[in-house]
């Protein structure tokens, strides 16, 4: 039952890391095209993946606050820096995307654009870090936070060029596979601690029972989403970043 | 039960706790204020997005104006909705940062709905509105008017779940103490009790009213000011019937925005006296401690006389407001008195964000010095950081949120003033690409032209400024 919980968890985080990091990825490397209107065609073939897939994180640290508080606060003790950055990051990351098209102007654009790939690049080295710091180790942390800042970049070039029909060296699925691999890394390192740090008689059956209940409903709506999002852009989508 | 440490050690554990309340307390504001906006406009977008689906359908005439109030309410909602987000993720860190006493105590029943929240709720919330801001154009029309409704219900299931984990603090129900490794762990004993608590139940519908209320007064904010200013230019505005589309606009937005707040006060106030029911038991000094509400009647004593007044006011004032739509007779007032009655409703637009406020804070502040009444004090649950960096990640936190939410405000203001014109949401993308002054747009409209776009998503004309 508990073993169930970590599973759900680690699912969950390596769902982020490969829809989100594609958002990073896209956002750490927009200034290096230049016209404002290549820009916003970049975001917007990522666009799409950024309210469906950050739930993800938030989802799994859901799970883990309600599963595994104690792994939670232990882990938040270890990395409490890192964690902040994350956070911080993340929010920087959000605002921008929201609000860097929602003015004219090249000043304010600018500012947003660098400030998106200023939190985007934070953002997955912050992740990386922490996910070292589940691993109690600082080396491990340096390296798995370099590790995602380039395989985010790779991995966001890649979906972009998927949905804009441009020619890739790597395909989406090797670049998913290398922005997943630190998160799946971690589930190996850091399983006993995880299993150790659950409640008391472990996760309440009440709440498996909610998240089990919810789960088709969840499933359901994401591969909607999926379906109907990750194709190609066309005439039918929507610019909105 | 601070330790029987030196003078230093108690002085910097001390203020480390105070450090982390008030972290914690500027950042729940700040989140606070954004959600009040995404309950209370969400109802409005979905009825206005049901009524385009169904007017559009039938071919009727409103059909045009519905679809401008759906996009521009549903645009603002989104720009409030992402710093909501972002300041909820940042909030919702604060728990296993700066309390994990809390969770080491508490965490099987405070972290259970706090999972369903983030897990069912929010997860179900964004990726609905995901599929209705990207799939504007894909999905059919009525599919996607009941996905925004889909976007309600778990937006409301989301803070009923946190009102839950709230309300359990509040008046801890449903638990049983049992001794565990390192002291006394609550474990759930009965979820009903917990789901059903009346420090959830009668406080949550207590916030929907003042979500209700909020997103009232915006409605009718923006519209007076938008009614105030066009009557001066075109002149023909303030007629029996609405002179043009914008006019209509802004007169169904008012007419929304007063039913809205006149049914969020009277939800608000009747919910907030019905509180009372559990509070004032409560506050009966029990065994645990006579300090419940030691030194703060004054902050509780100026939170409910404002929240009485503000409620009452409304309550009174929102009926003989309802009666003046009867022949809109509120829209064609004289125009001195017009202009008064806009000019208040424009200044009344922070009434609500005050007074809910200030009623988190009667809230909040009234429980302490427990985190869980009668169970765990606040000093107990709070972490072992040290004071400087507790201080630390308030300054970068709280002051990366709040300059965030300042400018996310100046945004949401202009995108406000702007009125209808040019809309992003729901724009076709060659009109929202063909806008970029810079650059060579040519080729990447190509990527959005590959076959004729649908001819209803065309007719926004694009104005001079560009679309956003």
């Amino acid at each position: 039952m508990t073993a169930a919980w970590g599973v759900l968890l680690f699912v969950l985080l390596t769902g982020w890391s490969v829809l989100d990091g594609a958002v990073q990825g896209a956002g750490a490397t927009n200034t290096r095209v230049r016209s404002g209107a290549a820009r916003r065609a970049r975001l917007a073939a990522v666009g799409p993946l950024l309210l469906p897939g950050e739930v993800w994180l938030v989802a799994g640290a859901g799970v883990l606050v309600g599963a595994f508080p104690h792994a939670e606060a232990d882990l938040l003790r270890a990395g409490y820096p890192v964690a902040v950055a994350l956070v911080a990051s993340w929010a920087l990351r959000d605002a921008a995307l929201w609000l860097r098209s929602r003015r004219p102007g090249h000043a304010w654009r600018t500012t947003w654009d660098r400030l998106l790939a200023g939190a985007s690049t934070v953002l997955p080295a912050a992740w990386g870090a922490l996910l070292g710091a589940a691993w109690g180790s600082v080396l491990a942390a340096v390296v798995l936070a370099a590790w995602n800042v380039a395989a985010t970049r790779l991995h966001g070039a890649a979906l972009v060029a998927r949905r804009l029909g441009e020619p890739s060296r790597i395909g989406w699925w090797t670049t998913s596979a290398l922005v997943a691999a630190p998160v799946v890394a971690t589930a190996v390192v850091t399983w006993p601690h995880l299993l150790a740090g659950t409640v008391g008689n472990g996760p309440s059956a009440a709440l498996g029972g909610v998240v089990v209940a919810l789960l088709p409903v969840l499933v359901t709506a994401q591969w909607f989403a999926w379906r109907l999002l990750i194709r190609p852009v066309g005439p039918r989508d929507v610019v909105f970043f | 039960m601070l330790p029987e440490a030196g003078g230093v050690i108690t002085v910097a554990a001390v203020s480390a706790a105070d450090l982390a309340r008030l972290e914690f307390a500027l950042l729940a504001a700040v989140h606070f204020l954004f959600v009040l906006v995404t309950l209370g406009l969400g109802p409005v977008v979905a009825i206005f997005g049901s009524r385009w689906a169904g007017a559009e359908r039938l071919g009727r005439w409103q059909a045009p104006v519905l679809e401008r109030a759906t996009r521009f309410w549903g645009q603002l909602y989104l720009v409030n909705y992402a710093l909501g987000i972002a300041a909820g993720i940042v909030l919702e860190l604060q728990f296993g940062l700066h309390f994990p006493g809390l969770l080491d105590v508490a965490g099987e029943i405070f972290g259970a709905p706090l999972a369903v929240e983030t897990l069912g709720a929010f997860f179900l919330e964004s990726t609905l509105l995901g599929l209705w801001v990207f799939g504007w154009h894909v999905i059919p029309r009525r599919v996607h008017a009941l996905v925004f409704w889909g976007v309600v219900v778990t937006g409301y299931a989301s803070a009923f779940t946190v009102m839950v984990a709230n309300g359990f603090l509040r008046n801890p129900v449903g638990h049983e103490l049992v001794d565990g490794p390192g002291g006394q762990v609550a474990t759930l004993a009965d979820p009903l009790a917990l789901i059903f608590n009346p420090a959830a139940l009668l406080s949550g519908f207590h916030v929907v009213g003042a979500c209700l209320m909020a997103g009232g007064f915006l409605l009718v904010a923006v519209s007076a000011w938008h009614l105030r200013r066009g009557q001066g230019s075109g002149g023909q505005w303030g007629g029996p019937q609405p002179a043009d589309v914008d006019e209509d606009l802004w007169r169904r937005s008012t007419r929304t925005g007063l039913v809205t707040g006149t049914v969020g006060a009277l939800l608000a106030m009747g919910f907030g006296f019905g509180q009372f029911a559990y509070i004032t038991r409560l506050d009966d000094p029990g065994p645990a401690g006579g300090d419940v509400s030691g030194g703060l009647d004054v902050v509780a004593a100026v939170g409910l006389g404002l929240m009485n007044a503000v409620a009452g006011t409304v309550v009174l004032l929102g009926p003989v407001l309802l009666l003046m739509l009867i022949g809109n007779a509120v829209f064609r007032l004289p125009r001195g008195l017009r202009g008064a009655l806009q000019r208040t409703f424009v200044v009344a637009l922070p009434v609500p964000f005050v007074t809910a406020i200030s009623g988190w804070l009667t809230r909040e502040l009234s429980r302490q010095p427990w985190v869980v009444s009668g169970v765990l004090r606040t000093d107990e649950a709070v972490g072992d950081q040290p004071a400087w960096m507790v201080l630390a990640s308030l300054l970068v936190l709280v002051g990366l949120m709040v300059t965030l939410a300042v400018v996310d405000w100046t945004v949401l203001g202009r995108l406000a003033r702007r009125g209808g014109e040019g809309l992003v949401l729901g724009a076709a993308p060659a009109d929202v690409l063909g806008a970029e002054a810079d650059g060579e747009p040519g080729g990447h409209l190509l990527r959005f032209a590959t076959e004729p776009a649908a001819p209803s998503i065309s007719t926004e004309p694009t104005t001079p400024e560009g679309v956003r």
